[in-house]
Parts: C-alpha cells; structure tokens; sequence
C-alpha cells in the first residue's frame, strides 16, 4: 500500500524528467526574427496571441513584464482566447520584437500578432 | 530574536505568489523576468508525543524573484514557535534556504495549457536558534514538474536533502492535483478563480523513517494576489515525531 502511494508522484515526474530534453518553444524563429524590428509606430492597439497564460495570477507577469517595455500604456489578458491587448502610448518607438521578448520573459510563448477585430 | 520576528510580521502583512501552485509542495512556476513574488503561510502543528503532546506555530515566507523568464531565485524562511512537552518553548529562525531555479522543459500547449519541469538547487544554511535550525549547511537539490490541463493542474517534486551530522539525509516525493471548481470557463473579464487542492506529501530518511501525508485545501486566485487554506493529515508516519494535523492559511503576492 505504501509502495502504491508513493509510486503516484514518482511516476508524474518521471513523465516529466524524460521530457525535460524536448526543445522549448514551437513558434518558428525565422518567422519571428523577421518581425523582431518591425515598427509598430501606426498602431495605437496591438493584439497578441499566447500559449500557456495558465491562471488570472499567472497571467498577471505579463501585464508587469509587458508595461516595462518603454511606450506601452495598458496590458489587458483575455484568457478566454489567450489574447494580450496592448495599449501603446503617443508617439512610441515599440517594435514587434520587444513585445515577443516581453511574452517569452514572463514566461509563454509567443504565438502570432493578432489582426484588428480578429 | 525582536527582529527576526519584526521582519516575519512585515513580510506576513505585506502579502504573498505564484498561482496555480499547490500549498506545500514545490511547482515548476516562475515569476516573470524582474518580477518579484512574496507567499507567507501560518502553520499550526499539533504532535501526539503524549498527553499533553508538542505543538508549533510557524510563519514561513517565500521571496522569489524571476532573474530571467526560466532562472528565480528563491529565499525561504521558516520563524518558529516550538513548544516542547518537557522542556518549554522555543522561539526563534528554524530554516533559511537559499535556491535557485531553473526551467528546463516547457510546453505551452493551448491559450491556458501548459507543461513545465524545473530543476532547483540550494541549500538550508546553519543560522538562527541552533535548536530548531540545522547546525550544518544542507544542500538540497530537487525537480518538479506542472501540467495545467485546463481545469486540472497536476505537479509531482522529487528532492533530496543531504543533511551532514547526526541526522540522516531526507528524500521527499510529492505530488498533487489541483481543481478549478470556478469559473467553469475562463471570459474575457475573469478577474478570480477558485481551487481546490489535494496533496500527497511523503518524506522518507536514510535512517528508514518515513512520513505520509495528505493535504487538503482550497486556493483562491485574484488578478495579483492569492489566499490559501488547508488541513495536512497523517497517512503513515513512523520518526521522533509524530504528527496529528497541521492546518495552514497563507496569501500570495506578485509585485
């Protein structure tokens, strides 16, 4: 019985270890090095989709990471679609790039700018 | 000892987070990028040694701040009041951990799913009272794993404590199954979620003695903070000290 109990957590993180090599991150990065300097200076509302927002408070690290980034005004999650709507201020100098580094450094994955009234 | 248990108070009313994160147990969660994470819980353990029984009261903080989006650092400190059957109380810094953890493995697999699994290593450092800390440094290396499956989340942690000296090094082997009761779905203007969470905690040493535990709790989500509340219970236990319950209540914060 005792062998049974703790045969349960041993096998969730042996599943878990044995992936632990797999690659991290599904996006392709040609396609995103070649947005990564892409101005942003006409829009005035960008819409992101992400993966793994996971939970409100989890999501909340990329609102904070995401209002870090110099000429961002608002963050709000929708985590119904896994959307991140970016408010972006006057006369910014946002690129594409620094709000893919904002997604991935709070800890998802980046997945595709969202096209208006998607 | 008037300072440690200052900065305990200041730490517990600031607040506490990290979400989706079991009560005890270690998850494969991070803070963002510069982003720093409090928790601070209030344990209540009762003992059954005799009659009259040992019991503790205990704050433990969690710092952790995200270094990069997969690499924190953690701080943990436990102060606490021991109250020995025969031989009075104890008050004072029972453990300071310092750890670090790193993301290995990540797979965002839906707007809300997610799979991670992290390695930590660190050690409990020989400071504060000498009766209830250790007297050596204790290394201490581990790795959790978290699914998020839409309204399931399951973590499982192995950890090993090496602890020089008289006493025998510690295995722990954890796992736990988190539930959203509500929302049922999550809309564009959720703002909290509620959780139940059940835990399966188990703590073996080299010296063969061994502690089984369940715990059971529920978790409540905001958009920057969370509360915790939970009752740890005996499964199989056979050491110096044996447990009768533990309640627990704590709160998250993410600055």
């Amino acid at each position: 019985m005792k062998g049974m109990y703790l045969s349960l957590p041993v096998a969730i993180l042996a599943v878990g270890i044995l992936t632990a090599c797999a690659t991290t991150s599904e996006h392709q990065a040609s396609a995103i090095e070649a947005e990564q300097n892409d101005p942003l200076t006409n829009h005035r509302e960008v819409v992101l989709a992400a993966r793994g927002l996971s939970c409100p408070l989890c999501a909340s690290n990329v609102d904070r990471v995401m209002t870090m980034v110099d000429g961002v005004s608002s963050v709000q999650t929708d985590l119904e679609k896994g959307h991140i709507i970016i408010g972006l201020e006057e006369n910014h100098a946002v690129t594409r790039g620094q709000l893919i580094n904002a997604v991935e450094d709070a800890g998802f994955t980046f997945v595709e700018f969202v096209p208006s009234g998607a | 000892m008037k300072t440690t248990l200052l900065l305990g108070l200041v730490l517990t009313l600031s607040g506490a987070a990290l979400a989706q994160e079991p009560i005890y147990m270690e998850g494969a969660t991070h803070p963002g990028r510069g982003q720093l994470y409090l928790r601070t819980q209030a344990l209540f353990t009762d003992y059954r040694d005799s009659s009259e029984g040992d019991d503790r009261l205990a704050m433990r903080t969690k710092l952790v701040y995200g270094i990069r989006g997969n690499l924190a650092a953690l701080v943990d400190a436990d102060l606490e009041r021991f109250r020995f059957q025969d031989d009075g109380t104890t008050t004072g810094l029972s453990r300071l951990a310092l750890r670090l953890k790193y993301r290995v493995m990540q797979r965002d697999l839906g707007p809300l799913d997610t799979w991670r699994t992290s390695l930590f290593a660190g050690a409990d450092l020989p400071v504060g009272n000498s009766r209830l800390a250790p007297d050596h440094l204790q290394p201490r290396l581990g790795v959790a794993t978290t699914a998020i499956l839409g309204r399931h989340g399951l973590n499982g942690e192995i950890a090993w404590t090496r602890r020089p000296g008289v006493k025998p090094d510690e295995f722990e082997f954890h796992a736990s199954h988190l539930y959203r009761i509500a929302p049922a779905r999550f809309a564009a203007d959720t703002s909290g979620a509620w959780y139940t969470v059940a835990e399966s905690l188990n703590t073996v040493t080299s010296h063969g003695d061994y502690q089984l535990d369940l715990a059971l709790g529920i978790l409540y989500e905001a958009r920057h903070w969370a509360a915790e509340a939970g009752v740890r219970l005996p499964l199989a236990q056979d050491g110096p000290r044996e447990m009768r319950y533990e309640t627990i209540i704590g709160i998250r914060y993410l600055f």
